[in-house]
């Protein structure tokens, strides 16, 4: 469901309306069938009281798996008095999930500030996530852009996720780093099928530091870690520069760039492709991806809302779970 | 040339090192006489490794050797160039760092930026210089520092054009040097410097600092800058989200980023137009411009470099300098 204020329901019935022309797996809403209905009365919606009737029912209506709102949800307008509720739907995801009654999860945009309102205390989604899964290890978070025509995509995963700059610079930490990559060649390998992942490390400092002159992180953290790294048979290479990283030539070369802060990887993802980014969970036991914006608030129930995003994180979780659950 | 039109700028274009692809590639751009339609151009170098660019280039041209910047001729087949001897032919070899072309770069980028510095050229062009070569001639620091507060890195590629408030620094330090001051007075130069090039009021975004423009120093230092330079009439909005603001250039919803560090504007630049991209130095009253690639030792000599940056630079260098604004680059 996400935030029912939010885009969310209405990018799903996109999503569902062209299910056909971009080969959707079946999927369902865990939400109130009332919102949906609200965001478009001509939409086929039908709820269902489990997730095994979803195949079936997928063909002629959106399947819906009813959870309700405690108050009537106004686009752009968030709740506090809807938390509960949002929340529910994670949990309810999750525990699907756990229990294999779905493959996958795929988490439309909360807005946090509402949640906090509510006694949420996770920096966000991802921390939440990890909690509800007993995850032993910190996740990472994955940003992936599909490959198209002549494009070859592009996979980033940052280091750290939402830490002031100064921080992120400060925290620089050569175990936080081989545990990202490890992180990250373990899922490469087992859920998207990418037999020996090749990872480029990115570096902290402009020009990589310059043999030191701006900036030593480079010297005395990153590129013992991708020592490290090797040494543990992990095809990585770096610290690179960062700005030579993600020019399409650069990225056919690697499978993903390890990032050393969140904007080095938002930054090329969405300067390349705002639409059709994706957000995936890895080193979680559960099937997690989502889509790469926000609530959008301010277009909210105005219809002109891009489903882009999510059908392709829909088609990443498909894809994930066949390569986890398929061998 | 009609009577009305006004004067075209003289640009001055040094070959760069002399081993690498400079030569050849100003010699192709050269021919194709688009950069005489926006300029009055003029070569700084040595009229010997000219010839040789000429002869690999395989273009029709004769190089001819002008004292002063009298007389330039307008016939795209005559390549004028001020050659003061800085270079002995018989020290370099093509592909390879040599101290003699270190030492003729030197020289040229010096005579360059004095020619600018004197209104005796409206613009200067740099094709690549080889670090390599400069160190071995010990002239490393003739390659201008950007100062913060003092000038700017400003990199063009089509509609994303962003200026960088810092440049070579490490990322810890980016965060203490940011501040209220430093973010207006930057804005305040570079809507002078568009205003000046032919753009005038231009739309400017400011990058934050911090993911989603968030943090401490986006609050309490670029949004005060920003309040600041609002106030005074300049059309700027932010600190904004640094994950989108560039995007939003693209789509023109901007006519320019102003970017906190250096790879935050370069990562965005070199994943939008890697092939395409020029530079040039905001904060000096001349404009001096200079190209994303380097001196490519690995082709040079070969014929087959591409010469369309350097061309998009003296071409964007004539216009700018004349008050006629951005140009559309050529393919």
């Amino acid at each position: 469901m996400g935030e029912p204020a939010g885009i969310g329901g209405e990018i799903a019935i996109k999503a569902w309306l062209e299910r056909k022309k971009y080969k959707l797996p079946p999927f369902f809403v865990i939400g109130d069938p009332h919102w949906l209905a609200a965001i478009d009365p001509q939409a086929a919606i039908r709820e269902i009281t489990a997730p095994s009737e979803c195949a079936a029912r997928f063909k002629l209506a959106l399947p819906v798996l009813p959870l309700r709102l405690a108050k009537a949800a106004l686009p752009g307008k968030p709740d506090a008095g809807n938390a509960e509720a949002v929340l529910a739907a994670i949990r309810v995801g999750v525990k699907l999930a756990k229990h294999g009654a779905i493959s996958a999860l795929v988490t439309n945009p909360i807005e946090k500030a509402v949640l906090y309102g509510a006694g949420f205390s996770h920096p966000g989604h991802t921390e939440f996530l990890a909690e509800l899964t007993g995850a032993t290890k910190p996740p990472v978070m994955l940003l992936a852009c599909p490959a198209s025509g002549k494009d070859p995509g592009l996979r980033v995963a940052p280091v750290t996720v939402h830490l002031p700059l100064a921080q992120a610079a400060a925290q620089i930490d050569r175990t936080r780093i081989i545990e990202t990559a490890r992180t990250v060649a373990a899922a490469l390998a087992g859920d998207f099928g990418i037999a020996v992942p090749r990872l480029a490390i990115a570096a902290l400092n402009p020009h990589a530091g310059e043999q030191g002159a701006l900036g030593r992180e480079e010297i005395e953290i990153i590129a013992p870690a991708v020592a490290d790294l090797m040494g543990i048979g992990i095809n990585a290479q770096g610290p690179f520069p960062a700005d030579t990283l993600f020019h399409a030539g650069a990225r056919r070369r690697f499978d993903c760039v390890i990032c050393m802060y969140h904007d080095q990887a938002l930054i090329p993802l969405k300067t390349i492709d705002f639409a059709r980014g994706v957000n995936v969970t890895l080193g979680l036991d559960i099937v997690r991806t989502s889509p790469d914006h926000g609530v959008a608030l301010d277009i909210a129930g105005q219809g002109v809302a891009n489903p882009a995003s999510l059908i392709a994180a829909i088609h990443m979780a498909r894809d994930i779970a066949r390569s986890r659950y398929d061998g | 040339m009609s009577g009305t039109e006004k004067q075209r700028p003289i640009v001055a274009t040094s070959i760069g090192d002399p081993a690498g692809i400079g030569p050849e590639i100003v010699a192709k751009a050269w021919v194709t006489g688009e950069a005489h339609k926006l300029s009055r151009p003029v070569l700084i170098g040595s009229a010997h490794a000219m010839r040789k660019g000429v002869e690999i280039a395989k273009v029709k041209a004769t190089v001819r050797v002008v004292n002063g910047l009298d007389g330039l001729s307008d016939n795209p087949e005559v390549i004028d160039i001020l050659d003061d001897g800085a270079l002995d032919p018989a020290d370099f070899q093509i592909g390879q760092d040599s101290e003699a072309g270190g030492r003729a770069n030197a020289a040229w980028l010096k005579r360059a930026e004095q020619m600018a510095r004197n209104g005796e050229v409206a613009a200067t062009v740099f094709a690549p210089v080889s670090s390599g070569s400069l160190k071995m001639a010990k002239a490393l620091d003739v390659i201008m520092p950007v100062v913060p507060g003092e000038s700017y890195l400003l990199l063009l590629s089509g509609p994303l054009r962003v200026m960088h408030l810092t440049d070579h620094m490490p990322l810890r330090k980016v965060c203490d040097t940011i501040s209220e001051d430093l973010t207006y007075s930057a804005l305040q130069t570079l809507h002078d410097t568009f205003t000046r090039w032919g753009m005038a009021n231009p739309r400017i975004g400011v990058a934050g600092l911090n993911p989603h423009a968030m943090g401490k120093e986006d609050i309490e230092s670029l949004a005060p800058g920003v309040k600041r330079a609002q106030a005074k009439g300049i059309r700027v909005e932010g600190p904004l989200s640094p994950d989108a603001v560039f995007r939003q250039c693209v789509e023109s919803k901007y006519d320019a980023v102003l970017a906190m560090y250096h790879d935050q504007g370069h990562i965005a630049i070199k994943t939008w137009g890697f092939s395409g991209n020029c530079a040039v130095i905001v904060g000096p009253p001349y404009l001096s411009m200079t190209v994303a690639h380097g001196t490519a030792f690995d082709i040079a000599g070969k014929g087959i470099a591409d010469h369309k940056m350097i061309l998009n630079a003296m071409r964007m260098a004539g216009s700018m300098s004349s008050g006629s604004g951005f140009i559309e680059e050529m393919k």
